[in-house]
């Protein structure tokens, strides 16, 4: 990948994976839907996930599946607000970078 | 290393973070492994990294706040701890009117972030600890997170990278290392020649010494016992003892002749071609001095 992937780009990404799962999902699923759009490695998202949880854009469950425990993922409010703010500026950043790209006009 | 043996040193490494966190991070990777099922474990662990990787970043994120630092193909890599308190946003860039850099996270657009430190940052890419945006300041009370990583400013050292410049002289002497071992073929082919032409020259000369020294010997102790045999013939034959006896003077003579090159050889072929390699070496050797 030519771009580096910043924090706050992942923040919006996992956010958004999580968000798509109105019942949740899980670590192993979360990891997998990230990284078909950026390339991380399997051990970037847990310090990521952990992060936003601590923030309270995710919350946790436990959920019996197949004889254990997993751990499901949620968004809450906080985390969907944070999300939309995240889509938004996105659509502003790239919006003026289009401009730059595609246009070469400046609008001072 | 199989899963068990990677969870048990993931365990052990994480012994020193706060027990709550440790366990989270246990049940998390526990999970990842069961949810990859078991036909994935191998390629799970080779993508995961040693559990040292794995317990870095762990411990890494735990100091986190979410502020600069960078997630690539290879992981979490040279995170920038910034003082939440020295952040202080301010929200007149709001809505990019600045037209400066305005694409971070929350930017007091009434977004609910509003105050809080955590997303207050400007997200500095940075490849290999370079920065792309590094000359890019915004209008924040804000230094810029990637001169705090190296200046020393951090807040926690647990799990950080090593700031660069010790890095770097330490990467210096291992290449120098690197470099010697390579080359010593070379240097040692062409040490062990030189070493291997005096120690030969040293030998040829005591061989050539002691063959002289052994030759004589022999004459001398030859000549002497056809002396004693050519007395004994006197009285039987005297014209036998006599040209025996006239032999082992002669060849008496002869062996006194190699005792003497021998002689001459240890007193001033040995002590001369010493002297000369002596020289020799000294010319090489301030010749290098000199150069260097």
């Amino acid at each position: 990948m030519v771009f580096n992937t910043g924090a706050a780009l992942l923040d919006a990404i996992v956010l958004a994976v999580v968000s798509s799962e109105l019942e949740g999902t899980y670590g192993y699923k979360i990891t997998q839907e990230v990284r078909q759009v950026i390339e991380i490695s399997e051990s970037t998202l847990y310090p990521v996930l952990r992060r936003l949880q601590k923030d309270e854009c995710l919350e946790v469950y436990d959920m019996e599946c197949a004889g254990r425990n997993r751990r499901y993922y949620k968004v809450t409010e906080k985390g969907r607000a944070q999300l939309n703010l995240y889509i938004s500026e996105w659509h502003r950043y790239s919006a003026k970078l289009n401009s730059i790209f595609e246009g070469g006009l400046k609008h001072e | 290393m199989n899963r068990a043996e990677f969870m048990r040193r993931l365990a052990e490494l994480l012994s020193d973070v706060p027990p709550m966190e440790r366990e989270e991070a246990i049940q998390y990777y526990n999970d990842y492994f069961d949810d990859a099922g078991v036909e994935n474990e191998s390629g799970v662990i080779a993508s995961l990294g040693t559990p040292e990787e794995l317990a870095r970043s762990i411990k890494a994120g735990l100091n986190d706040s979410g502020n600069g630092g960078e997630f690539t193909e290879s992981g979490f890599s040279g995170y920038a701890q910034v003082h939440k308190d020295e952040v202080m946003r301010t929200d007149e860039n709001a809505g990019g009117a600045s037209g400066t850099n305005n694409y971070t996270g929350a930017n007091g657009n009434g977004g609910p972030q509003s105050g809080n430190a955590y997303y207050e940052n400007a997200y500095y890419e940075r490849t290999g600890g370079k920065g792309i945006y590094g000359g890019r300041e915004d209008t924040r009370k804000q230094s810029n997170p990637y001169e705090q990583t190296t200046s020393g400013n951090n807040q926690t050292s647990s799990g950080q990278q090593a700031p660069p410049k010790p890095g770097m002289s330490g990467g210096m002497i291992v290449l120098i290392v690197i470099l010697a071992v390579l080359t010593s073929p070379v240097w040692i082919g062409l040490l062990g020649g030189l070493f291997g032409l005096v120690v030969g020259i040293f030998a040829a000369l005591f061989g050539i010494f002691i063959g002289f020294l052994a030759i004589g010997v022999v004459l001398v102790v030859v000549s002497i016992a056809l002396l004693v045999t050519g007395i004994a013939l006197l009285f039987t034959a005297p014209l036998g003892g006599l040209c025996v006896i006239g032999t082992s003077l002669i060849l008496f003579a002869v062996g006194l002749v190699f005792i003497w090159l021998m002689f001459f050889i240890v007193s001033i072929a040995i002590p001369a071609f010493v002297k000369g390699i002596s020289v020799l070496g000294r010319r090489l050797f301030h010749r290098g001095g000199a150069r260097a």
